[in-house]
């Protein structure tokens, strides 16, 4: 199924601070792994990640080295640092409660009597 | 939309401004697109259509470019600068007022301070723009360079001593710390070679001669190496490697006292801490200093110009009247000096704010230092700083009474050497300011040590 674009992109920060809690990954894997996580319903886009991993490591939420890959190719691995994981708990939470009412109200569950 | 990686990359690097970002961020989306590419050609597409399919999955190069150049933009550094070029001036306003009465020339005076101030600026905004990576990926160059500045200057004689020497080798904890960094990951080869690099830049020190230098350079070396060595940067173990560099660095003052250089040393130290034992030999500057410093209140309620200039002439005065023999220690009374004269000038708390504001400097430019995560920054930055401090610390110190190394006081004193300073503080900002771009080239994988050409011949 095709998800809106809209309801992934609000939440792609938080996708991506999750798959690097897993270890660290360069770009390519996390595209490959959510990918596979989320059986073909999230395709990041390159174009997408990179300016939003930038901005992360920016705020300090990751942290960058460069290291060989087991191609032997150069790679930039991103790594979640403590600040990371802090936002990391605080997004989930903050997404479980929305999904929860979100839940709610789709199933009918207010009653306007 | 390009259909090539390289077309792809062009339009992407168009978007971004900071010209310095451009190649480090087009690196990363070319490996991601090689990468994608390789992984169509594996499902059995045409090299050209796998790198466009590649190219179309990245995305919009406009779009991408955009954002990248939102994200990655330089950082100023307003307030080091500010901070920096403030006390730059009043070290430029205070060699007027206390040198004039040394200088025949005021207006002479006036005009090489300005033109120290004017030329340390220059020297700071031209390494803020500076890409420091360019001095990491040269190294070893930036070593020999700085091997060979020593090397030529001490023919250049000035009062019968290697004058400019004594200013080259400020420089040379900057350039260890680089060569340090060349040798990451090398082994044992390469901790015993980074630490060998010393010695040469240690004999132009001896060869100066600055006992200053060569303090600094001792100390500077052991805290770089001994940091490189605890984060295991030669692959042989951090405790190994940690031990090893302990070790040498012990050994360097056990040759000395070996040599029986100890003697000297602590006949030095007990004339440093009391020079009334000497007052008319070894001791003469320290014992002049206390007597000075005996008068000086918190705040002279009349200081000015004036009371500084009479200062300064009381020194020389007292300098000049008093027999000082031969073998008194090399100091350029008139200018280390400068702080014990605004101190009898104007009284100590003038000096204890000059003093702390230069510690806040260095200070802050250490806790940022400390935070770098490019590597080599963190060790040029540390380096600057030891070298600064270290200069604050001895100046202090000296002017204190406590007669051991000779030092100025940095920014402050003298005109060439607050060129230098101001040069080294523009590096350290040029760290804080690349900050967001500046990458550390990962380890090239080992080549085979001995190579055996093996030749097929098909008959």
């Amino acid at each position: 199924m095709e998800l809106e674009k809209s309801l992934v992109s609000g939440s792609m920060s938080l996708l991506v601070l999750k798959l690097l809690q897993g270890g660290d990954l360069y770009g390519y894997q996390m595209i490959d792994e959510l990918r596979r996580q989320s059986s073909d319903a999230f395709r990041l886009r390159a174009g997408t990640l990179y300016p939003l991993l930038h901005s992360l490591e920016e705020k300090g939420l990751v942290s960058a080295y460069e290291q060989a890959a087991e191609s032997g190719k150069i790679r930039r691995y991103y790594h979640l640092t403590r600040q990371g994981r802090d936002a990391l708990r605080e997004k989930e939470a903050s997404w479980n409660a929305y999904a929860q009412a979100m839940g709610r109200v789709l199933k009918g569950g207010a009653c306007l009597a | 939309m390009p259909e090539t990686i390289q077309a792809y990359l062009e339009a992407v690097r168009e978007q971004i401004r900071w010209k310095r970002a451009r190649p480090v961020l087009a690196r990363e989306l070319e490996r991601h697109l090689e990468d994608q590419r390789d992984e169509f050609l594996k499902e059995g597409k045409s090299p050209e259509e796998a790198e466009r399919l590649a190219v179309e999955d990245m995305g919009d190069p406009v779009t991408v470019g955009m954002e990248l150049d939102a994200v990655h933009r330089p950082r100023p550094q307003w307030g080091l600068l500010g901070l920096t070029l403030t006390l730059a001036l009043a070290g430029a306003i205070l060699r007027v007022v206390f040198h004039q009465s040394y200088h025949a020339s005021p207006a002479r005076l006036l005009v090489k301070s300005l033109a120290a101030l004017g030329l340390g600026t220059v020297a700071m905004l031209g390494m803020y723009i500076f890409d420091v990576s360019r001095l990491v990926r040269h190294a070893k160059t930036v070593y020999i360079g700085a091997l060979a500045a020593g090397a030529l200057t001490l023919t250049l004689h000035r009062a019968a001593v290697s004058y400019y020497t004594r200013y080259v080798v400020l420089l040379y904890p900057i350039a260890y710390a680089l060569w340090l960094y060349s040798f990451r990951g090398k082994g044992w080869r390469g901790l015993l070679l980074s630490i060998l690099g010393r010695v040469p830049l240690a004999l132009i020190c001896s060869m100066a001669p600055s006992t200053t230098g060569l303090l600094l350079l001792w100390f500077s070396g052991l805290v770089l190496t001994l940091l490189a060595a605890w984060q295991d940067w030669f692959g042989v173990g951090k405790w190994k490697s940690t031990g090893v560099t302990l070790a040498v660095a012990l050994s360097a003052p056990a040759v000395l006292i070996s040599q029986g250089y100890l003697h000297s040393f602590r006949q030095r130290l007990q004339i440093a801490l009391h020079p009334e034992l000497d007052p008319k030999g070894q001791g003469f500057f320290g014992w002049i200093l206390r007597i000075f410093w005996a008068e000086v209140p918190p705040l002279r309620q009349h200081g000015s110009a004036g009371a500084a200039v009479n200062a300064g002439a009381r020194i020389r005065i007292c300098v000049d009247s008093t027999h000082v023999p031969e073998k008194a220690m090399p100091i350029d009374f008139s200018h280390d000096f400068l702080p014990a004269s605004m101190a009898v000038a104007w009284g100590w708390i003038p000096l204890l704010v000059l003093v702390a504001a230069l510690t806040a400097l260095f200070v802050w430019i250490l806790v940022k230092g400390l935070r770098q995560t490019y590597l080599p920054g963190r060790f040029v930055v540390l380096a600057a700083v030891i070298t600064l401090a270290a200069q604050l610390v001895l100046s202090t110190a000296l002017n204190l009474g406590f007669v051991l190394f000779s030092a100025s006081l940095p920014l402050v004193v003298g005109n060439l050497q607050t060129v230098l300073d101001m040069a080294l503080i523009g590096l350290t900002l040029s760290v804080f300011r690349g900050e967001s771009i500046t990458r550390e080239e990962p380890d090239a994988p080992p080549l085979p040590r001995r190579r055996l050409r093996i030749r097929l011949e098909y008959q």
